[in-house]
């Protein structure tokens, strides 16, 4: 994850010019504090904050921007000081900032800074930091895998951070995203299932490290009498790619989003 | 007798922990994998034939696979007891995998479990065909002795 800092310069130069820094966590895989500290500074400073979602075919963003910022730049450099010292610190030098950018991208240069995270905050993040409509009962759902799978250890394998972190990666990054079932394989990896019949099926397993295992039912596209059943492996960053012919963000994504 | 082969219409049951069950209740296949131990992988699939324990009343044999679960392991008690017709499995995912796999559930007897089976044919990465079993499944009984 990037923090996209866009700010103007105007208060001082006179000069209007804009200018960006892309900022990227001074404490590698400090992902949690990131985003928790995007997301207290929106609820804190809600109304002067205004959220764009945008997305391409391999990655989706999610802005926060700052409206009005002049008048509360003291608030927002107190805020930032405040909720993510070690992560987030820039030398700023009195300049107004005007835009925050969240920015998740699934890539695989986003997991070669991954560490391993605890699930307690991983899945903290999820309801204070997401804008997904059901992070409530997902948090619920992974809070009682997490707790099942200590219990039932050792004919099951705890949770994976990794695992659970990749998960998240994806979940945040596909606009109008359907809630998963959500089990745990015996090794303790999150599987993700979006299925709306026998013949309508998605299901990956998120191995950590970018890597996933999927299967997929689905009707043929030509002869939707007949059904495609395939599986295999593939990089968090390419699985949408190859899910993508066999139509299954038709059932696990809104329709609204899916017609866009 | 080790080795027979279940007939058709017989029926198996596989223990589904919690974490495998979705939260509406159903197993996901998931449940239906082979696991890979530091000395190996599994061999098959472990079930329990339910005909064997009492050919006419299921609720008497689920209960006795209930009891000798809980000598062989911990009994989740959220975990379910899935109940699959043996023909159906097969026939299932040998109608609908692109290698025709051809299931075999064998009766593989331990001291304390006479009814234990094997679902033999499976390999460790058939994750869509433990997706296909999953599909078969026919009851959901509690797993835990009440």
């Amino acid at each position: 994850m990037y923090l996209h800092l866009l700010y103007n310069d105007d208060d001082q130069t006179g000069t209007g010019s804009n200018d960006s820094h892309y900022i990227e966590p001074r404490t590698e895989g400090d992902l949690n504090a990131d985003i928790v500290g995007v997301a207290k500074l929106r609820d804190a400073l809600l109304k002067h904050f205004q959220l764009i979602h945008t997305a391409t075919s391999s990655s989706s963003y999610v802005s926060a921007v700052i409206k009005d910022m002049p008048d509360k730049q003291q608030d927002f450099l107190h805020l930032f000081e405040k909720w993510a010292p070690d992560a987030w610190v820039q030398p700023y030098t009195g300049k107004a900032y005007y835009l925050i950018q969240s920015k998740y991208h699934v890539s695989s240069k986003q997991s070669s800074r991954q560490k391993d995270s605890s699930i307690p905050e991983l899945i903290t993040t999820i309801q204070t930091t997401s804008n997904l409509g059901f992070a409530g009962r997902l948090a619920a759902r992974l809070n009682d895998l997490y707790e099942s799978s200590q219990e039932e250890f050792p004919d099951q394998q705890p949770m994976s951070s990794r695992s659970l972190q990749d998960f998240l990666t994806l979940i945040r990054s596909v606009p109008g995203i359907t809630h998963p079932q959500i089990v745990l394989t015996y090794e303790g990896n999150i599987r993700a299932e979006w299925t709306k019949s026998h013949t309508k099926h998605f299901a990956v397993e998120f191995l950590g490290d970018n890597r996933t295992k999927f299967v997929i039912f689905a009707p043929d596209t030509n002869n939707p009498y007949r059904i495609n059943r395939v599986s295999g492996f593939s990089t968090l960053a390419s699985l949408l790619e190859i899910a993508f012919p066999y139509n299954v963000l038709s059932w696990a994504v809104d329709n609204q989003y899916h017609a866009a | 007798m080790k080795g027979d082969k279940l007939p058709d219409a017989d029926h198996v049951t596989r223990y589904c922990g919690f974490t495998q069950l979705k939260p509406d209740g159903t197993p996901s296949g998931a449940a239906f994998r082979l696991r890979d131990f530091a000395n190996g992988p599994e061999e098959y699939l472990s079930v329990n034939w339910i005909e064997l324990l009492d050919p006419v009343n299921r609720s008497s044999a689920i209960d006795q696979i209930r009891t000798i679960l809980a000598r062989k392991r911990t009994m989740g008690s959220l975990a379910k007891l899935a109940v699959i017709n043996v023909g159906y499995m097969c026939s299932y995912v040998h109608t609908n995998t692109e290698d025709s796999r051809s299931l075999r559930v064998l009766h593989e007897p331990d001291p304390v479990d006479p009814s234990h089976s094997g679902v033999h044919g499976l390999k460790l990465e058939d994750e869509l065909i433990a997706d296909l079993i999953a599909q078969t499944i026919e009851e959901l009984h509690t797993a835990k002795v009440t």
